[in-house]
């Protein structure tokens, strides 16, 4: 199924959990933040949370910054 | 008697605040922010690249530092409150650091949104350090919102001009009844000394290191400078004597 | 954070009791300087007009307190706007309404009403009374008044006590706080004081600095004012604990000056024509003008009653005024005009 991740669009396997989609990313999970649909999402929650057709997530972590 | 920098009732053994944006060398950071004895660096929050995976800053970051969170990006209130709730989710504490800038020119602040931004965010229970052009009325209402200290900016980011604002920063430093934390534009040890000097509780200094040849020793200095200007201001800087007018006496008439 | 103020009360007492003529002179041309920087030349003139004597308290250096067997008069509406008249036609556009402390005699409505006649003449109008309520000062300004003069005459709490025997002068902490109530209330111009030779001076100049400072800090939008009137004779005889000469009032004005150099100073007509000169020169901003201090007074041939305190400056507001033009100073008569206080 297709989601976005970050504005762009993400194929991913049916029944991807939000956390299964953080580890993919190669960044440790514990240093992410996850919103799906504009709704932050708890990191607790992540293994709960299957993603849907067309749902919109957003992954950031901390960066240098001024 | 300690003189810690005492923010939202959380002591702080230093008065250098280190921004850690544009370092090339990341374990430069590492090594400025152990040089410079800083408790509180700034952090900023990014989408990360799904296509590549980069180190993450807080593997640089020293245990027992406060991550402050920088809103950098935020052009509304609305968006520096959404960046300070992602922050907090990262588990990371709700130190934050508005940064409200719709402007790309200057990368003047927004001071009404960044009033906004603090409003809503210190009733949520965030420690708020908004960063904002020096106006007395904007730190005024900063007060009555709940900030746990203003940050004005000494001159325009990343320009190292120095205290171009230092008159409008003393204007605050003698009103707020809060820290006043100078934050961007600061080039030089010496002008963080200034600022320290004339009463600031406090410095942030990002470009100036991060740039620099030798980012550890410049933070080093930059940190001792913070220290030099607080124990002048503490140990009561001597008055700028004026000369005396030669004209004529206004007093002689008391003793004819 | 807001610095501590940058004298004590120690510090003062070693300018008090320093002897040396040249600093005094250095000093007195810092505050010329200053002066001549924030204010020019400008010299703010009013006209005060006591309305009644009547009084219930006992304040023991005072002319009009309860216990003198004065005649107590009170003007009435057509005697005030008379009396009003008189002091327009001199040329004078602020005024300064003053009143015993009776608020049986003078109520809030005696009050209001004078300032509704007031207003016929003047453009500036404010008044020297007995503390209000919030909402007392919140009328007075509704109907017009601009600002409030009060005296705390001295900070020390024991002197209170010995100087102010009976009535509601005797509340010390109603009267320290009135100013709050006052900006509280709108007014833009507040007026603070000690009556010198009352108190220990040091205390008191520390004591009234930091009452200005706090004012300042949570009322930033009203115009301050300070005085040092020093205790004078009434009818010859003498009320002061220690007596407070020239010099040390030109350095009173002096430090004042340094440490607000945008608060205004005034110099009422209980000191000489030559001294008001002399201090024009250095610290002051405001003077009263062709003064007198009876009840009314200014009608031809009303001086009948007893006054508050006797007068040194005796000159009228055309000599008054000539000395200023004369001497390059710029007479101030009217600030702003009003439109309507809300």
């Amino acid at each position: 199924m297709l989601i976005t991740l970050n504005g762009q669009d993400k194929p991913v396997a049916d029944g991807t959990t939000l956390i299964e989609l953080a580890c993919q990313t190669g960044h440790p999970p514990e240093r992410l933040v996850a919103e799906l649909n504009k709704a932050i999402i708890a990191r607790e929650q992540w293994p709960r949370i299957a993603l849907k057709e067309g749902d919109s997530v957003e992954l950031l972590t901390f960066v240098g910054g001024g | 008697m300690s003189d810690s920098l005492l923010l939202a009732g959380k002591e702080f053994s230093s008065r250098f605040l280190l921004g850690t944006g544009k370092f090339p060398n990341k374990a430069d950071l590492k090594t400025s922010i152990l040089a410079s004895g800083t408790k509180i660096v700034t952090v900023a929050l990014r989408r990360i690249d799904p296509e590549r995976h980069q180190d993450n800053i807080l593997e640089y970051i020293p245990e027992g530092i406060t991550l402050l969170t920088n809103t950098s990006g935020a052009r509304t209130a609305e968006e520096a409150v959404r960046i300070a709730h992602l922050a907090r989710a990262a588990g990371y504490g709700s130190w934050v650091k508005i940064e409200v800038i719709n402007d790309s020119k200057y990368l003047l602040p927004d001071n009404a949104e960044t009033v906004l931004a603090t409003q809503i965010l210190a009733a949520e229970g965030f420690n708020v350090l908004p960063y904002i052009s020096p106006d007395l009325y904007t730190a005024r209402q900063l007060v009555a919102a709940g900030a746990a200290a203003v940050m004005p900016l000494g001159s325009f980011i990343g320009s190292n001009q120095g205290l171009r604002t230092r008159d409008f920063i003393r204007v605050l430093i003698e009103e707020i009844p809060l820290p006043v934390i100078v934050d961007a534009g600061i080039g030089a040890p010496s002008q963080a000394c200034e600022a320290m000097e004339m009463g600031a509780a406090a410095v942030l200094v990002n470009t100036a290191i991060a740039i620099a040849d030798n980012p550890p020793l410049l933070a080093q200095a930059f940190a001792r400078a913070v220290t030099a200007g607080r124990e002048a201001f503490l140990s009561g800087l001597p008055e700028k004597r004026e000369q005396a007018q030669a004209s004529s006496p206004l007093t002689g008439f008391l003793h004819p | 954070m807001p610095a501590a103020m940058p004298i004590s009360p120690a510090s003062i007492q070693n300018l008090l009791e320093n002897q040396n003529v040249q600093q005094l002179e250095s000093l007195a041309q810092a505050a010329r300087k200053a002066t001549r920087q924030y204010f020019g030349r400008a010299i703010g003139l009013y006209t005060p007009l006591y309305l009644s004597n009547y009084c219930s308290s006992h304040c023991v250096y005072c002319g009009f307190h309860s216990h003198h067997p004065i005649k107590r008069v009170k003007l009435s509406a057509e005697e005030t706007d008379r009396e009003m008249r008189a002091i327009a036609a001199t040329g004078i556009q602020n005024i300064l309404l003053l009143t015993g402390e009776s608020p049986q005699a003078t109520p809030l409505d005696y009050l209001k009403n004078a300032i509704r006649l007031a207003k016929k003449y003047f453009q500036g109008i404010t008044l020297e009374i007995y503390p209000l309520s919030n909402d007392g000062y919140r009328e007075l300004y509704l109907e017009g008044a601009d600002g409030i003069t009060i005296y705390q005459e001295t900070y020390d709490r024991s002197r209170y006590r010995e100087v102010h025997l009976a009535g509601q002068k005797t509340d010390y902490d109603f009267r320290r706080n009135a100013p709050a109530r006052i900006a509280h209330a709108g007014m833009r111009q507040i007026s603070l004081g000690i009556l010198l030779g009352l108190g220990p001076l040091a205390e008191d100049l520390y004591a009234l600095y930091s009452h200005l400072r706090e004012m300042e800090q949570s009322f930033p939008g009203v115009e301050y004012s300070l005085s040092f009137p020093r205790l004078r004779t009434i009818n010859s005889q003498n009320f002061a604990g220690t007596a407070v000469d020239d010099t040390t009032l030109v350095k009173i004005l002096c430090l004042t000056r340094l440490l607000f150099p945008r608060t205004g100073i005034n110099l009422s007509t209980r000191e000489s024509a030559e001294f008001r000169n002399r201090a024009l020169e250095i610290a002051v901003s405001r003077i009263s003008v062709g003064s007198r201090t009876t009840v009314g007074g200014y009608l031809e041939g009303s001086r009948e009653n007893a006054p508050q305190f006797d007068i040194a400056d005796e000159r009228d507001a055309e000599e008054t005024l000539g000395y200023l033009r004369d001497h390059g100073f710029d007479p101030v008569f009217t600030d702003w005009r009003r439109i309507a206080n809300t």
